[in-house]
């Protein structure tokens, strides 16, 4: 977290290759971290979709429920920073 | 609690996410049949998932500075998004077949439990907190900003259609597990339409791009809409996906064009996201209920459409350099 707040200040720097930005100070660390989480999010709403259909027998249900959890994100972006 | 001790915390909040989840697979192996508790939960586990996308997008925005390496940082960062999704339902779908449709919720609370210890891992992809240069204000003040947002909710409400018509076409056609090779499809496309996006130069108006992509993906699910044969359907959500990656890029960039950079704004558009797919998810359930995949599927191309319309009617407000 610290360290993210160290994240190299932009000066005027030169065009940057997909690989340049990979190997800025911290971004592969980051970089990691945000991609494991991100792949529990889209394994998230299928899965849902699934199990809740299954239990109840019913799409307007699992729909609702994987509506649930979109709307229940919308709490969490903004109560930080 | 200052500011860094939040964003230490939001993480751990993160795995009563992953409990949530797994109290949900408890209730549906206890046989559990109403859906009031499921959607409590699903509630629940939204509210405390980690916003790992957008605080990666602020580590860019103050790592790669902005122009042509932000544009870049932003592509990379979409197709990293898109191919994680592609393996999201990828994996969902193969252990959906492999062992019922109880499995894909815990591997689902597993890999969120390990993300979040990552993310809140010392130096690790906790949210940043960039703070930005809104306006006193904040960003909503710039009209193109509004813009901005209502098109990303609703071309988000076009897109809820697809997962869940999708998984009743295919729970119908008795293969569940194609969904997820389906919307893994979708998600591949999009990825390798997403770094295509990045290493091309861009000379037309932001508004302009925008609506061509927007008709492209409203063309592209009317289609799928209307193909009977749902391998061939999904075929053609694989093509239409090469245009939603360069859309969610766009959208980033203009956010940061019409209202400065900062998680505020990354924020606002996640957010009107987010709802729209809410909306789309649970509208398309009801519909899906009482009128089959079809219809749910084509109303969805058509709020695309309308969204495209919208871009090009508020041009003059949505092109503006910002401030």
């Amino acid at each position: 977290m610290s360290r993210l707040e160290q994240a190299p200040v932009p000066h005027a720097r030169p065009s940057l290759t997909y690989r340049g930005l990979l190997a800025l100070p911290g971004a592969r660390r980051a970089f990691a971290a945000a991609a494991v989480a991100r792949l529990s999010f889209g394994m998230a709403g299928l899965s849902l979709l699934l199990l809740i259909h299954h239990a109840t027998g019913s799409f307007a249900a699992a729909g609702a429920a994987g509506g649930a959890y979109s709307a229940g994100t919308l709490t969490a972006p903004s109560s930080p920073a | 609690m200052d500011r860094r001790g939040q964003r230490a915390v939001l993480p751990v909040l993160g795995l009563g996410a992953a409990a949530a989840l797994l109290a949900m697979t408890a209730l549906a192996l206890a046989g559990g049949r109403d859906p009031a508790p499921y959607i409590a939960l699903c509630a629940t586990a939204g509210a405390l998932v980690p916003p790992a996308g957008a605080a990666m997008r602020a580590w860019w925005a103050a790592a790669a500075g902005g122009g042509q390496n932000l544009e870049r940082a932003y592509s990379l960062d979409a197709a990293t998004e898109e191919t994680l999704f592609t393996a999201g339902p990828l994996l969902a779908g193969l252990t959906v077949t492999a062992a019922g449709p109880v499995l894909p919720l815990l591997a689902t609370a597993a890999l969120l439990a390990a993300g979040c210890l990552l993310l809140a891992a010392p130096g690790a992809g906790a949210p940043a907190g960039e703070p930005g240069r809104p306006g006193p204000a904040g960003p909503l003040a710039v009209p193109g900003f509004r813009v901005l947002l209502a098109i990303v909710l609703a071309t988000s409400l076009g897109l809820g259609a697809i997962d869940v018509t999708i998984t009743a076409r295919a729970v119908d056609a008795r293969h569940p597990g194609a969904a997820g090779y389906i919307l893994a499809a979708l998600s591949l496309g999009s990825a390798l339409g997403g770094l295509a996006w990045g290493k091309l130069r861009h000379r037309s108006r932001p508004s302009t791009q925008l609506a061509c992509l927007l008709v492209a993906m409203a063309g592209g699910i009317a289609l799928a809409a209307v193909t009977p044969e749902l391998l061939l359907a999904g075929v053609v959500l694989a093509l239409t996906g090469t245009v939603l990656a360069p859309s969610a890029v766009l959208s980033y960039l203009s956010a940061e064009r019409l209202a400065g950079p900062g998680a505020e704004t990354s924020t606002w558009v996640n957010t009107a996201w987010n709802a729209g797919v809410a909306a789309g998810f649970a509208l398309t359930g009801l519909a899906v209920g009482r009128a089959g995949p079809t219809a749910p599927m084509l109303a969805g191309a058509a709020v695309l459409l309308a969204a495209a319309f919208a871009v090009l009617m508020r041009r003059a407000a949505f092109d503006e350099p910002g401030n």
